[in-house]
């Protein structure tokens, strides 16, 4: 319920809806429904969605379009949904925001598995073009995660809009299945594309990324290393930092394996000029000739750590982020969460457990929505960074709007 | 010999200062600046270096340290996770044995374990298949995660493998992981038609010469498949072969229960038939008993008449032999009026034709007119009757047909009972009616006949009625027109000992006095 003062006051309200229907169509409707009536009688302006791959994507979305007509509609598919009751999967969420005093624009682009840095272009600048002249606050992206290349997305998107100015979102996925992944721009189902939100007028947004790894051990050099994967580590095979760590026969048992538990409670962190915390790199396949492959791009030169964490700190860190992203805003309309499916995993049946953090901070009445990603971004805040954003892995990327 | 180097870098120092100031040709100069700058950089160097040494043990010793808190840390976790999951397992486990506890139908069992609870388990996708009697091969009962044509399509490709059945039913739990199947292609193809990338399966115990199993698996690409796993899906593999043959046990049960209800119902509707049909026979014959009456009864009334004007001597003189004659014509269309009136009255009770006239009859009198017109008859036989009716002043009946009763009653009593024997009349006031016993001392119905006396014809096999001839429709009327008045007509009898038939009168009759 919308508390009439809140539309009287005309600040901007949003409604959540969620759905587990089995019929794709059902489902969509069902979560559009629900979001939409969580508005009282506010129209919508925008709509964000993210669903299990497992759905007929055009059916899900032709659901939520019977519900939300042309109101612009942004999201996809992902490894697990987020909804204000804690986490859920093999369903959809649908979030509506009425934000009378926002401006939004929607623009996306395909072939991203032939240029990254180009459908970031693209997107960005029709999005822009949608926007208009007014204010920009900033840029909700949403990429597919199967495809990656997410910092070279950023970057393309950087070269429109400013290289400091705020990119959010996360990668699609598709349940972990790492085959296809969608993304929605409006009443399309895509894919291997970015979509984008640009977000602005009077609407403002809060952001906080935080993981809550720490660094452990000697920090060593990326002496080679080219996009995604790491080939050495002071001169020797990349493995080579798991294996002093863990003993040589638990890296040969874990090789082949897709994120393997070691490395999911143990990632890689690259440490970032002026940052505090280190971007937290997943390693996602420890290849036969010791090098690794991970979920984001390291620069050769790059200094990197062992990373080391507990449940606590990590909930510790997603509380933080809460923090700074409501902590931003006078009133909160809602809060839009991407979650690593590194976290997802790494906590288990406990996955509640941050959530219920990021929702004791933002309190009871705004919605708290989202998506678990195979990659984050966020800008970093340091003053050497000055809010420029970068791609992340296993951490909490906090999104508020409101005013 | 390491730690005398510095004094000699010393020494060397101080000669080579000498040589500077005393040597004046300048490459004696140039090898002193050179042994000067040597030695001094080795003695700056080997002490600053001492100092390096102790900061990179130290260093080393730390990420010494760092290696043994991760790897504690991580057994820890694993520790942990395995709890964890062992618990919340268990815990899932417990909760569906008690659903499982109260279903009684295979069907529901299965309709129990649904996606809610795959999920719980920490499992994605689950098929449980059966063999069962009716059909062959392997039937999917319950697949979660899966559309029913896909599951249906995979039951048919699991039916034509031989390998696949041997992976899901043999003796050791199944369990797959995908990246650790190398070069198995026949399992890998087997996890791909379950869009699995993780499996384990656990046969089911289920009755003799069934078979049947449970699998769940991770759709996930980074979920593992674990022996904790196997043993936890084993333990629900017992519960569901359990649950599962005593759900049948029920069902079977059950089924017979229904099949013997179904079987009543329709012995209830035979027997139901039969009577129908046969009180369609019995009006047909009560009808045709009628009719016959009518037709005899006509020309009975004229051939007494005619016997009677013949009788009278009115055609002329009667001689001796002819008046004998005729006594016995009149005798017997007598004897043949009386039972065409019998069964008539018969018919027409039993149809509802005959109306009570139910009225208060003076008992005393009533049974005094018995005794006056039986006297002579008794007299002949040599046999006695009494009469008790100690409290009965008054019954209600209709006097007709209640004297009807009484005659039928005592003549067959006076016809049974052989000489010097008694006959013995008793009405009595009981709550809710008058009951009436008339005992004899008379030669008694065989137990055979007993349940058959008051058959409309019915004429017990004795001596008795060898000789004496009856139409067997007395008891019969006698039965009928209690009944008429409401009341019951019982008999008891001893063989050789006696007859005695009990009938009632209700009070409520009075009720309908006019």
């Amino acid at each position: 319920m919308v508390p009439p003062t809140a539309v009287a006051s005309r600040l901007p309200v949003a409604g959540a809806g969620w759905s587990n229907h089995s019929d794709a169509a059902e489902a969509g409707r069902a979560a559009a429904g629900a979001a939409v009536g969580g508005l009282a009688d506010a129209p919508p302006h925008v709509v964000v969605a993210f669903a299990s791959s497992k759905y007929d994507q055009t059916a899900l979305l032709q659901g939520i379009r019977s519900v939300t007509r042309e109101v612009p509609l942004i999201g996809g598919s992902d490894a697990g949904e987020i909804t204000s009751e804690g986490p859920a999967r093999r369903s959809v969420v649908v979030v509506a925001l009425h934000a009378p005093q926002g401006s939004f624009g929607i623009g996306s682009a395909g072939a991203l598995d032939r240029d990254q840095r180009l459908a970031g272009q693209t997107a960005a600048r029709a999005a822009l073009l949608r926007h208009g002249g007014t204010k920009r606050t900033a840029f909700l992206m949403v990429s597919d995660g199967v495809v990656g290349g997410g910092q070279d997305v950023i970057r393309g998107a950087q070269e429109v809009l400013g290289t400091s100015f705020p990119i959010v979102g996360g990668s699609a996925g598709d349940d972990l299945r790492f085959k296809c992944a969608y993304q929605y721009c409006n009443e399309q189902v895509l894919t291997r594309s970015v979509v984008g939100l640009l977000i602005g007028g009077a609407l403002r947004v809060g952001i906080g990324v935080h993981h809550g790894w720490l660094p452990i051990g000697q920090p060593r050099t990326a002496t080679k290393s080219l996009r995604h994967t790491l080939h050495e580590l002071d001169g020797s095979p990349a493995a080579r930092v798991y294996e002093d760590y863990f003993g040589s026969e638990l890296v040969a048992a874990t090789r082949g394996q897709l994120l393997a538990r070691m490395t999911v409670s143990y990632p890689l962190g690259m440490a970032v000029e002026g940052e505090e915390e280190l971007l937290l790199r997943n390693v996602l396949r420890i290849e036969r000739d010791g090098s690794l492959v991970c979920a984001g791009e390291i620069p050769q030169g790059s200094l990197i750590r062992l990373m080391i964490g507990t449940k606590d700190s990590a909930v510790a860190a997603a509380r933080k982020a809460a923090e700074e992203a409501a902590g931003a805003l006078q009133h909160v309309a809602c809060v839009i969460l991407f979650d690593s499916v590194a976290r997802q995993r790494l906590f288990g049946r406990d996955a509640g457990e941050e959530l219920a953090a990021v929702r004791a901070v933002v309190g009871p009445t705004a919605p708290v929505v989202g998506c678990y990603t195979y990659g984050e971004q966020a800008p970093l805040r340091s003053t050497v960074q000055v809010g420029r954003t970068y791609w992340h892995n296993e951490t909490l990327v906090v999104l508020a709007l409101g005013l | 010999m390491k730690s005398l180097r510095p004094y000699l870098a010393v020494v060397v120092i101080l000669l080579s200062a000498i040589g500077l100031i005393w040597l004046s040709d300048l490459a004696g100069q140039m090898v002193c600046v050179l042994a000067l700058a040597t030695a001094t950089a080795y003695l700056f160097l080997s002490t600053g270096g001492a100092e390096l040494d102790k900061l990179r043990g130290a260093y080393q010793a730390l990420d010494e340290q760092a290696k043994l808190i991760v790897k504690t840390d991580m057994e820890l976790s694993r520790a942990q996770e395995d709890l964890d999951r062992k618990v919340q397992g268990l815990y899932t486990l417990h909760e569906l044995g008690h659903r499982l506890r109260s279903t009684v139908s295979v069907e529901d069992l299965f309709r129990k374990i649904d996606a809610a609870f795959l999920d719980q388990l920490g499992f994605d996708k689950g098929v449980i298949a059966l063999s069962d009697g009716a059909r062959p091969g392997l039937h999917v009962r319950a697949a979660i995660g899966y559309e029913p044509e896909a599951a249906a399509a995979w039951q048919e490709r699991l039916n034509a493998s031989a390998a696949w059945q041997a992976l899901v039913c043999g003796k050791d739990i199944l369990v797959l992981n995908r990246d650790e199947l190398g070069t198995d292609q026949a399992r890998a193809e087997f996890l791909q038609s379950l869009q699995l990338n993780t499996a384990i399966a656990v046969p089911l115990a289920v009755a003799e010469g069934g078979r049947g199993f449970i699998l769940v698996g991770h759709e996930g690409a980074f979920a593992r498949a674990l022996p904790n796993d196997a043993e936890l899906l084993s333990i629900l593999a017992n519960q569901l072969s359990i649950a599962i043959e005593n759900a049948k046990l029920y069902e079977e049960l059950w089924a017979e229960r229904h099949s013997l209800e179904l079987k009543v119902q329709e012995r209830t509707r035979q027997l139901q038939e039969a009577n129908e049909s046969l009180q369609r026979m019995n009006e047909a014959k009560s009808d045709f008993v009628n009719a016959v009456a009518h037709e005899l009864r006509t020309p009975l009334t004229s051939i007494k008449g005619y016997a009677a004007i013949l009788s009278s001597g009115q055609l002329g003189p009667v001689t001796s032999e002819q008046a004998e004659r005729l006594n016995r014509i009149n005798k017997h269309t007598n004897g043949l009026s009386d039972m065409v009136d019998n069964l008539l009255d018969v018919a027409r009770i039993e149809a509802g034709r005959v109306i009570m006239k139910i009225q208060p009859i003076a008992v005393a009198e009533l049974l005094r007119n018995l005794q006056d017109i039986l006297h002579p008859v008794l007299q002949e036989k040599r046999v006695r009757l009494t009469v008790d009716a100690a409290g009965v002043e008054t019954c209600w009946a209709d006097a007709v047909q209640l004297e009807r009763v009484f005659m039928n009653l005592l003549s067959n009593a006076v016809k049974y009972t052989p000489a010097e024997g008694r006959i013995t009349v008793t009405m009595r006031q009981e709550p809710g009616a008058i009951v009436t016993r008339v005992s004899d001392t008379g030669s008694g119905i065989a137990p055979k006949d007993v349940p058959r006396i008051f058959d409309e014809f019915y004429r017990a096999d004795n001596t008795v009625n060898e000789r004496l001839k009856g139409t067997g429709l007395g008891l019969s009327l006698v039965k009928r027109i209690i009944e008429a008045h409401g009341g019951t007509i019982q008999v008891a009898s001893t063989l050789g000992q006696g007859t005695t038939f009990t009938f009632t009168l209700p009070l409520q009759l009075r009720e309908q006095a006019a």
